[in-house]
């Protein structure tokens, strides 16, 4: 098990070159989410002032109020939470269970089996762009949240990623609860989910940032103005002649504010659950 | 495989356990070609031999973990070969000990009980009384990574 080391133990040179490496990626990595926040609080005749004003010299806040009251943003914002979590919590659960049967069950053409579900993961999504399309409107879900939350359940990384996790437990765990009388799907329940919750975890903030960010197959399936997701929404807000950058600094603004919630939430998760101890070897 | 056998105390006529020419094959590979063997009420058998050589496959096809290949598994002299593991009422220590990680010494011990619907009161007394026999009962809130080698083998008693 990897347990990082306090930063005093290491030498004093080492701890001050890793303190500035440390302090110079975040300045990397907080400068243009600065010029975002910036960008938003100005006037649009003064975007492109040269050279350009950091601090805007009064907080201009016409950006969040034309978004806010004369688009159906918050509805937007709805839509991508409730699109996103839909698809995270199904794909953990269907992740989980099909990732558990490949690691751990046995039946027939399992390994084929799998490889075809993992060769599918090569299909470049601009290849089934149109015929999910055609899928979709013969379904007669276009405009529906249906037809956002579906296609991305297909998408087999995740079982690839559980079944990793779950081949890791040792299997006499499972053995000595069959002993112990639990059906398949009690060992499913009780041992394995609570033994990869960390491998949950990152399944689950890879799908829901994947579907925070998804932008192709939304602006596709859906174009009712009220079905749009954050990101197609603010796309609508361009008109063929020019852009107003600082309508798209403030919802991208306040696009941040449910992904940076939901990490804090998650974060303690990432560090937690270690199988360490379960087997004396 | 070499056994060594205490002296059989041959008191009932049928015997805990009989496996008749049980064969076990991974694939091409076999681990167990034809085995027989009688264990009487009460025996005390050791299997001895050099790792690799079927050991763990018996216990494993006795517990219904694996099943055998060919020939046929009695318990208490009733065929066994379809019975599911946990109708067996068989005991087995892992090599490893297996304890659940995630669940304290208390609710490992506890767990194949509430998995039969022992109330919470059995359990409790349970759990207690085999504590205080393996002289654990001050461990019982302890997570496995916590205890020592010689605690984990005896928080793994099966009832």
């Amino acid at each position: 098990m990897f347990r990082p080391r306090p930063a005093g133990q290491a030498g004093p040179a080492i701890t001050i070159l890793s303190y500035a490496v440390t302090a110079l990626v975040a300045l990397a990595c907080s400068l243009p989410l600065f010029y975002i926040v910036s960008t938003s609080l100005k006037e649009q005749q003064l975007l492109f002032t040269y050279p350009p004003n950091w601090i805007p010299s009064h907080l201009y806040w016409g950006n969040y109020s034309s978004l806010l009251f004369t688009t159906p943003f918050l509805r937007w914002v709805l839509n991508t939470l409730v699109v996103a979590a839909s698809v995270t919590l199904i794909k953990v659960l269907i992740d989980s269970m099909a990732g558990y049967a490949f690691a751990k069950m046995k039946f027939p053409f399992r390994n084929a089996l799998f490889v075809i579900v993992i060769m599918t993961m090569m299909i470049p999504f601009s290849a089934i762009l149109i015929p999910l399309y055609f899928t979709i409107f013969n379904l007669n879900l276009l405009n529906t949240y249906w037809a956002l939350i579906l296609p991305p359940l297909a998408n087999p990384i995740g079982i690839f990623l559980m079944r990793g996790f779950i081949e890791g437990l040792p299997s006499d765990l499972e053995n000595a609860a069959r002993l112990d009388g639990v059906s398949e799907f009690g060992i499913y329940l009780r041992i394995i989910l609570p033994l990869v919750r960390p491998g949950l975890v990152v399944l689950a903030v890879l799908t829901f940032l994947t579907q925070y960010n998804s932008f192709v197959w939304p602006l596709v399936a859906v174009n009712d103005q009220s079905m749009q997701l954050i990101t197609t929404g603010l796309a609508t807000q361009r008109s063929v002649w020019q852009v107003n950058y600082g309508i798209f600094s403030a919802g991208a603004v306040m696009a941040l504010v449910p992904i940076v919630a939901f990490f804090l939430l998650l974060q303690k998760q990432f560090v937690a659950a270690s199988l360490a101890g379960a087997l004396k070897q | 495989m070499s056994t060594v056998t205490a002296p059989a105390k041959a008191e009932a006529e049928i015997p805990d356990i009989e496996l008749v020419e049980v064969t076990k094959r991974y694939g091409n590979a076999t681990a167990l070609t034809s085995l027989s063997l009688e264990i009487e009420p009460g025996e005390f058998l050791v299997l001895l031999g050099p790792s690799g050589c079927g050991k763990s496959t018996i216990l494993k096809i006795i517990a219904g973990l694996e099943d055998a290949t060919e020939g046929d598994v009695y318990i208490r002299g009733r065929l066994a070969n379809y019975v599911p593991p946990k109708a067996r009422d068989v005991a087995m220590v892992f090599q490893n000990y297996a304890l659940y990680p995630h669940m304290t010494v208390e609710t490992n011990l506890g767990f194949p009980l509430r998995m039969r619907g022992a109330s919470k009161a059995e359990q409790a007394s349970e759990v207690a009384r085999v504590a205080g026999l393996l002289g654990i009962a001050d461990q019982l809130k302890k997570y496995p990574e916590q205890l020592s080698g010689g605690r984990s083998s005896v928080s793994r008693p099966r009832f």
